[in-house]
């Protein structure tokens, strides 16, 4: 194997591994916000990915620059849910929470294949099909850029988390509630606002790489495999591990597939996940 | 009302329309099951796969139903399997003990048809799968598709013929979609490739829910083969041509099949600028294309054309226009809604070359059902793209354009 | 300030408090002391509104508060340091004693805040990025001191900071207490420790069974013969 494929293959699958990063990071989000795991993460990204396309089509309104109203649509979906559904679900225990998302799965899924149909779809885009060429690097642009907004939003998002009075207010409903609540925290309404910025970020995601994918109803379910995996290769809650638990998952992935073919390629991920459990089990970066 | 007492109600409503609905005649109804994902992965072929049965079940009831039943009409019964062999299984036994059906047209794919043909077996009623690839294990189960060994074979022939138009093939790398199907093509392909003296540089197995397919075409790439053949569905070789369109490489010739070269939404999906870089020079293998020039698919075409006039009628609606008006025959031939007797006249359908009843161009002669339960007669057929449209180059018997061969002129 | 009258609260449908009367005026240091169980902490909560009452008034400054939640109670200037001490073990001592500031109406004076605890208790500064969790039990205790001052409260209300503690890390917490308190913070202690907390305070409460049975001056509560029979053990 030559040098330079290696190299392709290496900084593909980064990039890749940098969009599976980023939605890892809105799935902990979401996680942090009393510990609903949801399992329709990838089927709201798939969601905004036709959000894209419907935008496009209706408005001939790019995907990019349809982005940020995705996000505050998504944003507003988000808290509104949260509200309204997630909350007083969640009341009842994460078990009922995560039967909840997996309803919304099944609720989501028929829903594109009523509105959209079964057919697969495709999101035309101004960098679709566009390459920049780097000898003897070859990047198509909606990866490069998907995976550098990626890792823009992530830092972003870092930020956000752990340098605002909004983040440590997150932070601190997940460490103590009850403590959170005595600072005078308005907990409902942080963790609507983190739900809402957490769905939102998944509009966004799917706006900024949907020129990458085949629109399919049921596309969500590897995505949202993919998320679960990397959160908890990373430590569930480690911003800094979900980064670097996708660039592996990535990169593994890639180079797998290109040196030993797709089969071990795609069973990368879970060795991994199982090897992280077996001797980190909180992940590599996880806390406690 | 409590909610029980509602359900009854309208249980007894329902019961009763359908109680009235029946016409003082002596005509005999069938019904019969339709098992076919409307929802998961091949929810699209699917729901294309039931409009074309209901298409044949609406047209022949509307002319007066099966005659040897004393017209009596067909009612479909359709269940969904979610694209998952478990469902499969579930629904089929509901189908069969609880819906009583005479007959079921499904399942779709390979693992599907593997869940079904236990259930059909111990019930004894019969089904046909539209995409099972898989050799029958059952008299209970026929097939429509070309089996997996078909299709190697296929390849294998398809590279000859290739050679024989002057093409340079020496080499050849395969990929595949790694479960039994894409396992079987590849392994049936490349032995008949290395009889032929065509040496196969490696088979690289693909996972079909695959997310990118670059690192699967660098390793092609880096093998440098005269020719490659790709086992593919519909995403996996959205994927792939992407990841050549991206890579630049385009020059082997490729052969592939058959969603992922030859679906008819695929140069749409793609675009036009990925599609002319890259289908335009493959070789698609595939069941179906309009342009064939059977009597039966010409009228399916305009039936369907009138009946669905905003759907492509892709060939998982073809498949399901064959598989219905083979059922047609079936239950004409049987005279009975008897379960085991309607399989028994499916398995025992014979067609002359030209009949109305075939409309798939994979049939291009006489066609019976032999022992095992697959089509004997059937042979693939490759077509080629150009500016969005299908032309079927080989065999050279049925094709309605000549072959563009890279490096030959 | 703080007026309370016929509060009845508890947990579910389970009364814990029976009918309590209490008051605290501006400026004073109010101790609250029963044994293990008595109720003390479910009124402190209830006071600061992690508890709805199901009868009985709060008023604080005029305004009822019963039953307003805590966000209510924080911005009326109410700030409980909670039993347990219930640091944010993750977070450092900055970002703890900054979500302390950080109602609305503490916000603006969080540095300067901060400045006065840190010379309040010189080991938080010393120890500012460190994680809570990691810090000694005398340590949070001054954290949570400290994070409870950053809301800027009028009333401070202390629910059992001595208990876990080292003889020597109490009287320093006490010292901490009479300073705030001499500087015209008016606090509301809960104790067991009986004995500790009356010396400190002007007057004084004793709970039992979710019902106030003496009330007086601190100096003669510690006298009274009830007080001595009913905490023998403790004097
Ligand atoms: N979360 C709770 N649920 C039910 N009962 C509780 C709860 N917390 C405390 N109690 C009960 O309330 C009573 C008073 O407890 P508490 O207010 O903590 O007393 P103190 O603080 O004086 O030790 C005790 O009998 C205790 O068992
Ligand atoms: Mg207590």
């Amino acid at each position: 194997m030559s040098a330079e494929v290696l190299l392709q293959a290496t900084v593909q699958g980064l990039q890749m591994g940098a969009i599976y990063a980023l939605i890892a990071l809105s799935m902990t989000l979401i996680f942090s916000v009393g510990g609903l795991l949801n399992f329709a993460h990838g089927d709201f990204m798939a969601l905004a990915m036709y959000g894209a396309l419907a935008l496009y089509q209706s408005f001939a309104l790019d995907a990019y620059a349809a982005a940020p109203l995705l996000f505050f649509g998504f944003f507003l979906l988000g808290f509104l849910m949260f509200r309204r559904l997630v909350q007083p679900v969640l009341a009842a225990g994460v078990l009922a929470g995560a039967q909840l998302t997996l309803g919304l799965v099944f609720v989501q899924e028929n829903f594109l294949l009523m509105v959209f149909g079964g057919d697969y779809l495709s999101v035309p885009t101004v960098l679709s099909n566009k390459n920049l060429v780097i000898p003897p690097l070859t990047m198509p642009w909606p990866l490069l850029v998907g995976s550098l907004l990626a890792v823009v939003l992530a830092a972003i998002l870092y930020v956000v988390l752990m340098r605002t009075d909004f983040g440590r207010q997150v932070r601190a409903i997940t460490q103590n509630s009850d403590a959170a609540a005595l600072m005078g925290i308005r907990i409902d309404r942080v963790q609507a606002i983190a739900f809402g910025i957490g769905i939102g970020l998944l509009g966004l995601t799917g706006a900024i790489i949907v020129a990458q994918f085949t629109l399919t109803p049921a596309m969500g379910l590897d995505f949202t495999l993919i998320a679960l995996i990397v959160m908890v290769i990373g430590g569930l809650g480690s911003f800094a591990g979900s980064m670097i638990a996708g660039a592996i998952i990535g990169v593994s992935e890639s180079l797998g597939s290109l040196l030993y073919g797709g089969t071990v390629g795609a069973m990368i991920p879970y060795a991994i996940l199982v090897l992280v459990l077996l001797f980190r089990p909180h992940g590599l970066m996880g806390e406690h | 009302m409590s909610r029980l007492s509602r359900l009854a109600a309208v249980g007894a409503l329902a019961l009763m329309t359908g109680v009235m609905s029946v016409a003082p005649s002596f005509a005999k109804d069938v019904k019969i099951g339709v098992l076919m994902p409307r929802t998961g992965r091949y929810a699209e072929t699917g729901l294309s796969v039931v409009r074309g049965i209901e298409m044949v079940v609406n047209n022949t009831n509307a002319a007066g139903g099966i005659k040897s039943l004393g017209g009596g009409k067909i009612n479909l019964v359709i269940a969904d399997n979610g694209s998952d062999p478990t469902k499969t299984s579930l629904e089929a036994r509901r189908l069969m003990s609880e819906e009583k059906v005479s007959f079921i047209l499904g399942p779709y794919s390979t693992p599907e048809a593997q869940a079904f043909m236990p259930v059909a077996d111990r019930y004894q009623v019969g089904g046909v799968g539209l995409q099972t690839t898989v050799i029958p294990t059952t008299p209970y189960f026929s097939t429509i598709s070309i089996s997996a060994e078909g299709f190697g074979k296929a390849y294998a022939d398809a590279v000859k013929w290739l050679i024989s138009k002057g093409a340079k093939i020496n080499t050849v790398a395969i990929t595949y979609a790694n479960n039994d199907y894409g396992q079987v093509v590849s392994k049936t392909a490349a032995a008949a490739l290395a009889a032929q003296g065509v040496k196969v540089l490696e088979s690289i197995a693909v996972e079909p829910s695959v997310k990118d397919m670059t690192p699967i075409v660098l390793r092609v790439k880096s093998l440098a083969p005269d020719a490659v053949i790709s086992v593919v569905y519909f995403q996996d070789g959205v994927l792939l041509h992407k990841a050549r369109f991206n890579l630049g490489y385009t020059s082997p010739i490729w052969l592939g099949g058959s969603a992922g070269f030859s679906d008819d939404k695929l140069w749409g999906t793609l675009g036009k600028e990925v599609a002319e870089k890259t289908l335009t020079s493959s070789f698609g293998l595939a069941f179906y294309s309009a342009d064939g020039k059977l009597p039966g698919l010409k009228d399916a075409l305009q039936k369907g054309t009138a009946a669905y006039p905003d759907k492509v009628l892709d060939q998982s609606f073809m498949f399901g226009v064959q598989a219905a008006r083979f059922l047609v025959q079936a239950l004409e031939n049987a005279g009975t809604d008897d379960p085991v007797k309607v399989n028994a006249a499916f398995r025992g359908l014979k067609f002359k070359a030209g009949d109305p009843a075939i409309v798939l161009p994979i049939i291009p002669g006489d066609v019976h059902y032999a022992e095992d339960g697959t089509l004997a007669g059937t042979s693939a057929i490759f077509v080629q793209w150009k500016d969005g449209a299908k032309h079927t180059v080989y065999p050279e018997a049925v094709a309605s354009a000549k072959p563009i061969i890279e490096g030959v002129k | 300030m703080l007026e309370i009258s016929g509060l009845v609260s508890g947990y579910g449908r389970i009364s814990i408090l029976h009918g309590i009367d209490l008051r605290v005026e501006k400026g004073e240091l109010v101790a609250l002391v029963g044994v293990n169980g008595a109720g003390k902490t479910t009124l402190m909560k209830t006071i600061a509104g992690l508890i709805r009452p199901t009868a009985g008034r709060i008023a604080f400054e005029g305004s009822e508060i019963a039953g307003e939640g805590a966000e209510r109670a924080v911005a009326a200037g109410i700030a409980l340091v909670p039993e347990g001490r219930m640091v944010f073990p993750r977070m450092t001592v900055w970002e703890n004693l900054m979500l302390g500031g950080v109602h609305p109406r503490a916000r603006p004076y969080r540095e300067a805040t901060l400045e006065r605890i840190f010379d309040l208790f010189p080991r938080l500064a010393e120890r500012r990025d460190q994680k809570a969790a990691t810090m000694s039990g005398g340590e949070q205790q001054m954290l949570v001191i400290g994070r409870g001052l950053m809301a800027q409260p009028k009333l401070l209300i202390l629910d059992e900071p001595s208990l876990g503690l080292s003889p020597l890390l109490v009287q320093e917490t006490y010292g901490a207490l009479r300073k705030l308190n001499a500087d015209g913070l008016t606090i509301l202690l809960a104790e067991q420790n009986v004995k500790l907390s009356l010396a400190v305070s002007n007057r004084g409460y004793v709970i039992e069974n979710g019902k106030i049975v003496l009330t007086g001056a601190s100096s003669d509560l510690a006298r009274d013969p009830a007080t001595r029979k009913a905490y023998l053990g403790r004097l």
